[in-house]
Formats: C-alpha cells, sequence, structure tokens
C-alpha cells in the first residue's frame, strides 16, 4: 500500500493529460466540424423564411415561400406520390426484412448463411449508380413486355433498396429476445403460426416499427435511382427538387427542404425512441 | 406405490443424442433407457453436462434423438411436434412471456387448446390460488420477484393439466431460504396434482429429499435408477458412491460369497462382510462405506481394524475423525457429538473401526 501510494496521483495526472479533450485543437476541430454540418442546414432553414426572391440576400421574414410550396400543383402532386411511394415501399420493405430476419436468426447455422446476409444487404454494397442503370434496364423490357406504366415500377425499385434498412433493427430486436418463449409458446400448445402471432410478433413490433419508419425516410429521400426509374410525369419531392434547381432558385425549394427536413426528424426521433424501448424492455 | 405393476408415464427406449458431427461431435445421451411410473416425482440428476437438460428437451419434444424412441402412456410420441404433445416444461429462465400479465400467461395454454372462456378464467384462478398468487394475477410479469415468478411458470405449466411435467433446475436461481420453500411448495403441488414430475437437478440433497425415485446420470449415461434409500445406502458404482454423499473406498479379495453377502478379504488380512446389489463378484473388488456407518472401539477389540487417527475435526454435530488403517488405506469416520463433549479420539491415538452391519457395499467398477 505505502509502494503505491505515491504513483497513484501521477498515473492520474498522466492519464489526464492522453485525454482526448485536453489535446490542442480539439476544440477548434470539434467547432469546425459542427459548423461544415449544420450551418449550409441552418442557412437553408433561414432563407425559407426570406421575404424576397433571393436564396442567399436576406430580405425580411416571411412565411410565404410555404404557401407558394402548399398551392403549387406540381408540389403537391409530388408529395403524395411520395408519400405513396415511401409507404409502399416501407410496408412491402418491413415485411420481407421481418420474415429474413426470422429466417438467420430462428433457424440455428445453415450451410450459404453468409451468402444470404450479402444477398440481404445487397443495396448498401453495390454502387446505387449500378442498381439504377440496371433497373432502367430490367423494367424497360418489362414495360415493354406488359405496357404498364405506373407507380409500381419505382414502389418495387425503392422497396428492394430498403430491405436492408428494414431488417437491421428488426434482426437486432429478434437477437435480444430470448427464445425460449417462443419454445415455451410450442410447449403450452401454440402452433408455429399461434406462437408467431401471439409471442415473437407483439414482442417484436418495436423493432418492426422501427425497420418501417427507416425504410420510410430512406425512400422519402431517394433521388437517384428515382430519377432513373422513373417515368415522365412521376417526379417525387427530391426529383421535383432537382429539376427545379436546373431554372430558377427561390425560396420554395428551401421551404420544400425544411418541411421534408421537419418529417424526417419527426420520424427519426420516434424511430430512436423504438430503439431505446428495445434496451430498456430487454433486461 | 413403488410396485412393479404401476403404468409408465414416460418411457425411452434406447435413446442417443448426438450434437455436431465429425471432430465437434459431442455425444449428449448414449443408449438411454428408462422407465417413469405414472404420478411419480422422478428426478434426474447428474453433473453439469451429462445430458439432464438434453433427456428432458426430447421428452418435452424441443429436440428429436438421433437413435431411439420415446414414448408416453405407452404411445410412441417421438416425432410428435411440442406442441401435439400433453407435456408441460418449467423453464430454468422461467420464460414468462414478459408482454402478458400474471394471469394471462396462466391462461395461454388452455387458449391454444381451444378451451372455453369460463373453463379457462375458472382455472387459472384455481392455478393462483395453489401456487398463492391470486393478490397478484393482474401484474406485469417484470413486476414480481423471482421466487413469484418461478410460482406463476409452475402455475401456467400445470394449467392446461399435463400428463407430464418437466421441471429444469427450476429452483437453481433462488436463495437458500426460498429454496427449501420451494422445495417443500412442488412436493406439495406434485401430491395434490397427482402428476407425474420428472425434475432436474444437480443438487444430490434436493434430489434425495424430494423424489421418489432418481437416476443418476453421468456422461449422457444412466449409472442407476432406484428410490433415495436405495441409491444412497446401495450405490452401484464408484461414481453414484462419491456423488452422492461422501463415501470410503477400500480394495480387497473376494473370499466367499453368500447370496447378496460378500466376505472380503482386505490387504492387511482382515476379513470384512459387506453387500452387493447383483452378480457374483469374485477376484478383486471395491467397496465403499459411507462416514456416518464407521464406529470406533477400543483399539485391539476382536473384529475390528487396527488404525491411527490422523486429525479429528469438530464440526458441531457431529466429529469428522480422519484415520489410517494399519493396512495404509485412509479413511474418515462421522461421530456423533454428545452434550458430555466430543467422541474423544484426538490425533495420534489408536483405536479399533467397526462398519455397521450391512454398511460395506461392494462397488461394480
Ligand atoms: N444444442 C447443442 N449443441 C451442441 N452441444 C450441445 C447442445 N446442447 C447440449 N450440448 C452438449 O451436450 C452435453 C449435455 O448437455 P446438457 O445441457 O443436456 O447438460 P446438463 O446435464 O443439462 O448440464 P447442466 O447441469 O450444466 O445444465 C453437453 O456436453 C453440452 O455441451
Ligand atoms: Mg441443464
Amino acid at each position: 500500500m505505502p509502494e503505491t501510494g505515491p504513483h497513484t496521483p501521477a498515473t492520474a495526472r498522466r492519464r489526464a493529460d492522453f485525454s482526448v479533450q485536453k489535446m490542442p485543437g480539439f476544440a477548434a476541430i470539434a467547432i469546425a466540424c459542427f459548423v461544415i454540418l449544420y450551418a449550409p442546414i441552418i442557412t437553408l432553414v433561414i432563407y425559407s423564411f426570406n421575404a424576397g426572391q433571393s436564396v442567399a440576400l436576406w430580405q425580411g421574414f416571411s412565411v410565404k415561400w410555404y404557401y407558394i410550396a402548399l398551392e403549387n400543383r406540381a408540389v403537391q402532386e409530388a408529395a403524395l406520390r411520395s408519400l405513396i411511394i415511401a409507404a409502399s415501399a416501407s410496408a412491402i420493405s418491413s415485411v420481407v426484412a421481418t420474415m429474413a430476419a426470422i429466417g438467420t436468426t430462428r433457424t440455428g447455422a445453415f450451410k450459404g448463411r453468409t451468402a444470404i446476409y450479402l444477398l440481404i444487404n445487397q443495396p448498401l454494397m453495390v454502387p446505387e449508380i449500378v442498381t439504377a442503370v440496371a433497373l432502367l434496364i430490367f423494367f424497360a423490357s418489362i414495360k415493354v413486355a406488359t405496357g404498364y406504366g405506373g407507380l409500381g415500377y419505382l414502389i418495387v425499385a425503392h422497396a428492394a433498396f430498403c430491405v436492408p434498412f428494414a431488417y437491421l433493427p428488426i434482426r437486432a430486436r429478434l437477437e435480444g429476445m430470448d427464445a425460449t418463449l417462443e419454445l415455451a409458446a410450442a410447449d403450452l400448445y401454440a402452433t408455429p403460426w399461434l406462437a408467431f402471432r401471439r409471442i415473437t410478433l407483439p414482442l417484436l413490433a418495436p423493432g418492426i416499427a422501427a425497420g418501417a419508419m427507416l425504410a420510410f425516410v430512406i425512400s422519402l429521400d431517394d433521388v437517384i435511382i428515382t430519377e432513373f426509374v422513373k417515368s415522365a410525369g412521376q417526379d417525387t419531392l427530391p426529383t421535383y427538387m432537382l429539376g427545379q434547381l436546373r431554372r430558377a432558385i427561390t425560396p420554395e425549394v428551401n421551404a420544400i427542404s425544411t418541411a421534408l427536413l421537419a418529417l424526417t426528424l419527426v420520424l427519426l426521433s420516434v424511430f430512436f425512441v423504438l430503439t431505446r424501448a428495445r434496451e430498456s424492455r430487454s433486461d | 406405490m413403488a410396485n412393479g405393476k404401476a403404468s409408465v408415464a414416460v418411457a425411452a427406449r434406447g435413446v442417443s443424442k448426438i450434437f455436431g458431427s465429425g471432430s465437434n461431435e459431442v455425444r449428449a445421451l448414449d443408449d438411454v433407457s428408462l422407465d417413469i411410473r405414472t404420478n411419480e416425482f422422478f428426478t434426474l440428476l447428474g453433473p453439469s453436462g451429462c445430458g439432464k437438460t438434453t433427456l428432458l428437451r426430447l421428452v418435452a419434444g424441443f429436440e428429436s434423438p438421433t437413435r431411439g424412441s420415446i414414448f408416453l402412456d405407452g404411445e410412441d410420441i417421438t416425432a410428435e411436434p411440442p406442441n401435439r404433445r400433453p407435456v408441460n416444461t418449467v423453464f430454468q429462465s422461467y420464460a414468462l412471456f414478459p408482454h402478458l400479465t400474471v394471469a394471462q400467461n396462466v391462461a395461454f395454454g388452455l387458449e391454444m387448446l381451444g378451451r372455453p372462456r369460463k373453463e379457462i378464467s375458472d382455472t387459472v384462478a384455481r392455478m393462483l390460488a395453489l401456487v398463492r398468487m391470486e393478490q397478484l394475477a393482474n401484474r406485469a410479469t417484470s413486476q414480481i420477484s423471482g421466487g413469484q415468478q418461478q410460482r406463476v411458470a409452475l402455475a401456467r405449466a400445470l394449467a392446461p393439466r399435463p400428463k407430464v411435467l418437466l421441471l429444469d433446475e427450476p429452483l437453481s436461481a433462488l436463495d437458500l431460504k426460498l429454496r427449501k420453500e420451494m422445495q417443500i411448495e412442488l412436493k406439495r403441488l406434485q401430491t395434490e396434482t397427482g402428476i407425474t414430475f420428472i425434475f432436474v437437478t444437480h443438487d444430490q440433497e434436493e434430489a434425495l429429499t424430494m423424489s421418489d425415485r432418481i437416476a443418476v446420470m453421468s456422461a449422457g449415461r444412466i449409472l442407476q435408477i432406484g428410490s433415495p434409500e436405495e441409491i444412497y445406502n446401495h450405490p452401484a458404482g464408484r461414481f453414484v458412491a462419491s456423488f452422492i454423499g461422501e463415501s470410503n473406498f477400500f480394495e480387497g479379495t473376494v473370499h466367499n460369497v453368500r447370496g447378496n453377502s460378500v466376505e472380503i478379504r482386505m490387504p492387511s488380512g482382515d476379513m470384512v462382510t459387506a453387500h452387493s446389489l447383483s452378480g457374483k463378484p469374485e477376484g478383486s473388488v471395491t467397496f465403499a462405506v459411507r462416514p456416518e456407518h464407521v464406529r470406533l472401539e477400543q483399539f485391539g477389540t476382536s473384529g475390528t481394524l487396527a488404525a491411527t487417527v490422523t486429525d479429528s475435526v469438530y464440526f458441531g454435530t457431529d466429529t469428522h475423525c480422519h484415520l489410517e488403517l494399519d493396512g495404509g488405506e485412509r479413511l474418515v469416520a462421522r461421530l456423533q457429538n454428545k452434550v458430555s463433549g466430543g467422541p474423544g479420539y484426538e490425533k495420534g491415538m489408536r483405536a479399533g473401526v467397526r462398519f455397521d452391519d450391512g454398511a460395506a457395499q461392494v462397488l461394480a467398477d
């Protein structure tokens, strides 16, 4: 004890010296990062309330660009289309992701499991532009064969790239779930379907909701694949905005972006609440 | 109760279970056959990893045997899924459904069986009363104590009136006091419901106090099946003799066999009469004697083995006397203490060792 006594303060001081927060430039780098990340967004939000025509010159506060955006038929249609696609893609991808998650966590080790993971996560690994071109060509031939030209193509494309995003939270929740509960249900005379309906599904619900939410946000935001796959007159909000930027830029684009940002923030907050609920429930 | 005519609830015939393959192969059960009688409290006892849980899971239907068959009331159920076996399990982790209340947990099995609503609520009330949990019927399962969760798990498994109840170390998560209470409670429930219990434990005392019969397992095999007295007084082999209670082991040569009684000559030349469970032992054998069946007498008394006290340890109710026979064998004698004090054998003293009649037991291995 007397041996180690004198050493302790020195060791403690040395550890404090090595703390990242004490390193020179830490504060400056941190501030720079925050500015680069958030200053553009803050500017965008501020100028959505600009009374003038410019996105760079402040001419007083107004919410008129929100009115203008709301009354613009093209914006209304694009927003509705975005919501329809996002909702459908989110629904389809969370069903597929739930089945995939159960298949990969509740079957024990099987051959080709890694291959399955790669397959499910393909959209995360293949460059989006490649997928976009591939889908364009693939859907074009289907279009020729069937003559169908509706929103179905966009919905299918979005559902496909949303699957890995829906899959991750669902799988995390399933892995955190005690598999004995399902055995207990079977032991108490539940058929496999009833065990799923009465035990697995209710316990998995927050995970599925979180996955669906994430998929919705990802779909809402997509530009590249949508731009390639859409037919004429099938603009979503992001592709509509892209089109606008090629012409005159007004704070109307800022207003739409801010609205999109607000919606995304709300959905992501719900997502975090849902995943947090999992952590506190599982112990 | 345990007569040969009693009907068999669960039977295993030549059951083996192998996990993995090739070099990772684990033989969890190796050619196990046994009969568990209707209405009996049957215990699987053995050290960790000996295959107790595996055997229970095979009866429940969570695993299927690599070889062999499982029968319930004489019917082959080997291929039946768990939800079609009238057998319920109390899991070691309880596995209560966290999104359901206590009462909903207990009702689950009956609902799955499609029983009428009235019958379900009556049975749930009766089961909760049986385990003394009426007050907490509408609690969430996360808001009750470990002992209470244990009771709910029991009520849930008993509610559908299974033919057999499987219990996998249900008491191991409880503290000592609660554990003793639940041991008595379990025994009461088994008598009141008349359901066959298959109980898994690695606690020998628990097995001895609660069971009608015990199967001692080791490394995937059943070594001996018998009543607690049979297992304790007449262990079949060295493993059983040392796993259940303590034993002194001695070597000797068979001199004479008369029925179950065997005369054994010890290396020192002394003769000891031992009991043999089966067969006709011959040549050199091992026999076991429980420390409490060893008595010490005056050194030199005829018919006793000459020994020296090497140590004497006071334990309150008794004193453990460590001895060395003149032939070199070491043994422990457990001697009852009196109000007047210990047995009075101190380190270095000479004594005569005598085994109680029938205390020496010939072992099969
Ligand atoms: N699913 C499995 N995969 C591979 N090996 C297994 C599996 N289940 C059990 N085993 C092995 O089978 C053997 C018996 O296991 P089991 O769980 O039946 O033992 P146990 O007697 O219940 O032990 P404990 O007292 O520790 O619960 C062990 O060696 C174990 O490692
Ligand atoms: Mg076990």
